[in-house]
């Protein structure tokens, strides 16, 4: 198993204004699978991605990544671990404004050993020939497209991606996901994407709802709907 | 650090090009004045010690009332003390200037010539610099001496004449009124040897032979003069450390180059908090997108160097042309001209030290660094989600509760409480500005009021100095008895006028008791040395090695040079002579003093001209640091209401949607900078002045004057309202600059 969460607590705050907003989570995901966590505002399931990405602590529990147990780290590990292993997509896409779609990507590029073909990113994200732009020249699905290049040219095994639809048009937000579906068959690389949008679950391997900090579904979908073919989005 | 981030390094620099180059210029200015000034100075202290010591100063000097014998001279000699005389005749000229005459050196405080050569032959004169300067003579000229024309053959300096004043007791020296020259053998004799002229002054400089010490030849002198006749034939014995002719430029320039070390640092600090404030400005807009780079692996310490990257590439170009400029012809160089036009030395070249290198190269990076260092590392700190919420602490200072329900009120305090940073380092910029003004202000103060005091409190139009005084007091003068002691403080030693006054004396003020040891003191002597009634002063007869205490019991006002009074009938018994005696002459009108018995004449006119002198000198110097300190004010204030503007563009952008005028804007987000200001000035301004009152006693410690630094209270208005006006004119600035954020352009940089 390539990701495995046990029993996953996290609470913010005391007395009061005390929350748990993870309250024993428990699931996997296998090497190479696409996998959608979903749920309401407030459900846990972006605090569930931080936490499997090392941007936040757990209380209590178990999540390992290809072997390496997260919990009680100190952020150095941590801060490693994002390195060598992960690539991150958010919603709003923070580019650095004063550099290049190529430059941007570049900023990511030296902290792999092994990074990606940064020509044969740009073609697959369909920014060869805009990148020498800024991002201020871009569109919104462009932007996100270059936010994905930047986390994918370290050659991560493991892509988290909070809402990376939530700020597009549905026209762009298909494109994206397109994309996305297109690097994990090329690459293989295990994605975890957080979203609101209902229609995503029907192109990923594995779904996961959360609801008030557990899980309330966790399946496998036997049939997969192609990103392109997607409907409602 | 990462290739690409280099690439931004330019862009940003491009981007924010008028605020980069405004705090570089600024940097430039403090390292350009920090080098010029400070290599300045230790050009000067180096090289005159140097020249000094190639030139064999004297390593002291004693004047006696009669020639010592060539038996009492080869006693000196054989106890290790080289002597060589340096006799010499004050010849007044007819502009109005005196001339000292005295033989060629041969061993001690040789001629250094800046031109020509020594005078080898009757007729011939070599003079000294600054005196053929303030005259404009040149080598070849002719001029008239006791009533015999020279040739000047020769201009140069001595190094026992490098402050050039005629007594140790001068306040100041003035080159267009004393010089010194330097004839053959010869013709001095000659001279001397006619007659109709001052008394000559016999004075010996010494050098002493290795293990021989100023102590030796106090006792070899002891054991030739008569102990009970030494005060009175031993006029005077000074040291070379304790004479404020000698090393007197190199001595001056000791406090510049602290000074201006000290004032580099502090300026510099300020400059890279404002930079830090940029910086951080500039973390807070783009804190989603470092959060977004922390989460993809890249690290603090390389966000960081990043972001100190700029300001220390900045700070470092800076430094570098700052010193360049100051290495300069246009530095150093300038600078030495201040102290080329006061004191008599030779011609130095330009030193380059390699610490001032080093600090102008390193401090102003270095400070960069640790500045943003400190103030970016605990934003930098925060967690990659944090930043990419751009989470900012919230102190309990912005969320304070607001009684009042006045709108525009309130908004103005969130707006500065939001803009604490900024608003902190105005109020530093103000201060740091504040003490530099004060430093010029107190300077300009300074002189005004020594030649206001020194012209207000003489009440003679003559004053004669006798070394041989006849017995019948000339009709109408005022006969007084005046002795010189020296006071070392602050590691410089001055001499101090001790004035025996009759009961009825109409020319001074003080009315001394005839209580022993008691004493009225000029109030020169009150501010310089802090003292008031009940206090002791030792004063030091150095000739005599005796340390007299005295207890003051008032205050007078009088301010010429460094006087206290005694009763007359008490201090000749104080100082050993007898009843009668008297060495000083006052009167409303010239004597008929035979020139013989003088050892010199002071009109109120000389006091007067003496006493502008200061001024004179000083205002070159009080104008830059006072155009400093406003420069540094106005790039603080109009940097920093940059970035609050900067900072709050998406809010003005919005309330320009909703209608609101760029007046009105103005109105919410700088008049509350308005209050910040008034109330920094209101608070600054009087304990800047106090620092710098205190502080202001070491830089003027070599001078003999009175410290009377207080000005009138119209001052005080007249500074805040200059403060308040150069925020005005940067708020005038800075409309233009809220009138051109537009509305939709923001509001799309938003998203």
């Amino acid at each position: 198993m390539y990701l495995e969460i046990k029993d996953v607590r996290k609470s913010y705050g005391n007395g009061t204004s005390y929350v748990q907003v993870l309250n024993g989570i428990t699931t996997s995901v296998e090497q190479g699978e696409l996998c959608a966590i979903q749920g309401t505002s407030g459900s846990g399931k972006s605090t569930l991605l931080n936490c499997i990405g090392g941007l936040e602590t757990m209380d209590s529990g178990s999540i390992r990544v290809d072997g390496l147990e997260l919990f009680g780290r100190k952020p150095s590990v941590l801060a490693d671990y994002r390195r060598e292993q992960l690539g991150f997509v958010f919603q709003f896409y923070n580019l650095v404004p004063n550099l290049t779609v190529l430059e941007n990507i570049q900023v990511c590029q030296y902290l792999s050993k092994e990074p990606m073909d940064i020509d044969e990113l740009l073609e697959i994200i369909g920014l060869l020939e805009h990148q020498d732009k800024f991002p201020s020249q871009l569109s919104g699905g462009q932007q996100q497209r270059c936010a994905i290049a930047r986390a994918l040219v370290k050659n991560p095994r493991l892509l988290l991606c909070d809402e990376p639809t939530g700020a597009l048009d549905s026209k762009t937000s298909r494109e994206i996901l397109i994309l996305l579906e297109t690097i994990n068959q090329r690459y293989g690389t295990t994605m975890l994407i957080v979203t609101h949008n209902n229609a995503i679950k029907d192109m990923v391997h594995k779904v996961l709802v959360i609801k008030d900090g557990t899980v309330v579904q966790d399946y496998h979908n036997e049939v997969r709907v192609p990103a392109k073919e997607l409907e409602d989005l | 650090m990462n290739q690409v981030f280099r690439k931004r390094i330019v862009r940003d620099l491009r981007e924010n090009f008028p605020r980069w180059l405004a705090l570089f210029l600024m940097i430039v200015m403090g390292m350009y004045i920090v080098t010029s000034v400070v290599g300045a100075a230790e050009t000067i202290i180096t090289k005159s010690r140097r020249s000094a010591l190639k030139n064999q100063v004297e390593d002291g000097e004693f004047t006696t009332l009669f020639p010592l014998t060539q038996e009492q001279q080869a006693l000196l000699s054989d106890a290790g003390i080289l002597l060589e005389k340096k006799f010499s005749l004050d010849i007044p000229l007819e502009d109005g200037s005196i001339l000292r005459l005295m033989k060629n050196r041969e061993t001690i405080n040789l001629i250094e010539l800046d031109e020509g050569q020594p005078a080898k032959a009757m007729g011939e004169v070599v003079l000294e610099k600054r005196y053929c300067e303030e005259h404009g003579y040149a080598v070849g000229d002719g001029i008239k001496v006791a009533g015999r024309k020279f040739v000047i053959v020769g201009i140069g300096t001595t190094p026992d004449y490098d402050l050039p004043i005629g007594s140790f007791s001068d306040m100041a020296a003035e080159s267009a009124l004393f010089g010194t020259a330097f004839v053959t053998a010869a013709q001095y004799e000659e001279i001397a040897g006619n007659g109709g002229l001052r008394s000559e002054d016999y004075t010996y400089a010494y050098r002493l032979e290795k293990g021989k010490s100023e102590e030796d030849v106090k006792r070899e002198l002891k054991a030739f003069l008569p102990e009970q006749k030494k005060t009175e034939l031993l006029t005077a014995f000074v040291t070379a450390d304790r004479n404020p002719r000698i090393l007197a430029a190199a001595g001056d320039m000791v406090m510049n180059k602290e000074m201006g070390l000290i004032a580099g640092v502090v300026v510099m600090t300020l400059f890279a908090y404002v930079i830090s404030v940029f910086v951080i400005h500039q973390i807070n807009r783009e804190a989603g997108v470092i959060g977004t780079l922390y989460a993809l692996g890249v690290k603090k310490k390389e966000i960081l160097t990043h972001y100190i990257m700029l300001p220390a590439l900045v700070t470092f170009v800076g430094g570098v042309i700052g010193a360049a400029l100051g290495f300069s012809q246009i530095g150093i160089t300038r600078q030495m001209g201040e102290t080329y036009g006061y004191f008599s030395i030779p011609a130095f070249n330009t030193l380059c030290p390699a610490y001032l290198i080093v600090y102008a190269v390193v401090v102003p990076p270095l400070l960069s660094i640790l500045v943003n260092f400190v103030t970016l590392n605990s934003r930098l700190s925060q967690t990659a989600l944090s930043l990419m919420r751009n989470e900012q602490k919230a102190s309990g200072l912005r969320r304070v509760a607001l009684k009042s329900h006045d709108f525009v009120r309130n908004f103005r305090i969130r707006q500065t409480l939001r803009e604490l940073r900024a608003s902190i380092t105005v109020v530093l910029g103000l201060f740091v500005s504040l003490l530099v003004f004060m430093l010029g202000l107190n300077c300009y103060v300074l002189c005004e009021n020594v030649a206001k005091d020194s012209v207000g409190s003489v009440k003679f139009a003559y004053s004669y100095l006798l070394k041989y005084p006849e017995e019948q007091i000339p009709e109408g003068a005022q006969a007084c008895y005046s002795e010189s002691l020296s006071k070392t403080e602050k590691g410089f030693t001055l001499d101090v006028s001790v004035i025996g006054i009759d009961a009825d004396n109409r020319y001074f003020e003080a009315k001394p008791s005839d209580k022993e040891n008691s004493i009225v003191i000029g109030k020169s002597v009150a501010t310089k040395y802090g003292l008031k009634e009940g206090d002791s002063f030792t004063l030091t007869d150095s000739a005599d090695e005796k340390d007299y205490e005295f207890a003051v019991e008032g205050v007078c006002d009088y301010a010429v040079g460094l006087t206290v009074f005694m009763d007359i009938d008490v201090m000749r018994s104080r100082f050993g002579r007898e009843s009668g005696y008297y060495n000083m002459l006052l009167a409303d009108r010239p004597l008929a003093v035979e020139e013989g018995r003088l050892y010199g004449v002071t009109s109120r006119t000389d006091i007067e001209r003496s006493a502008a002198v200061f001024t004179k000198m000083m205002t070159p110097m009080i104008t830059m640091i006072l155009s400093v300190s406003v420069i540094i004010f106005f790039m603080v204030m109009y940097l920093m209401t940059g970035v609050m503007i900067s900072r709050a563009s998406f809010g003005i952008s919005l309330i320009k949607i909703f209608g609101f005028r760029t007046r009105e804007i103005r109105s919410l987000y700088l008049d509350g900078g308005a209050v910040t200001v008034a109330v920094g000035a209101l608070v600054g301004i009087w304990p800047a002045k106090r620092v710098i009152d205190a502080v202001y006693p070491h830089a003027v410690a070599n001078v003999a004057c009175g410290l009377n630094l207080r000005f009138s209270w119209y001052f005080y208005p007249f500074i805040f309202a200059g403060i308040v006006l150069v925020y005005l004119v940067v708020i005038v600035l800075q409309t233009k600059k809220i009138a051109r954020i537009s509305p939709a352009e923001v509001l799309k940089n938003r998203e």
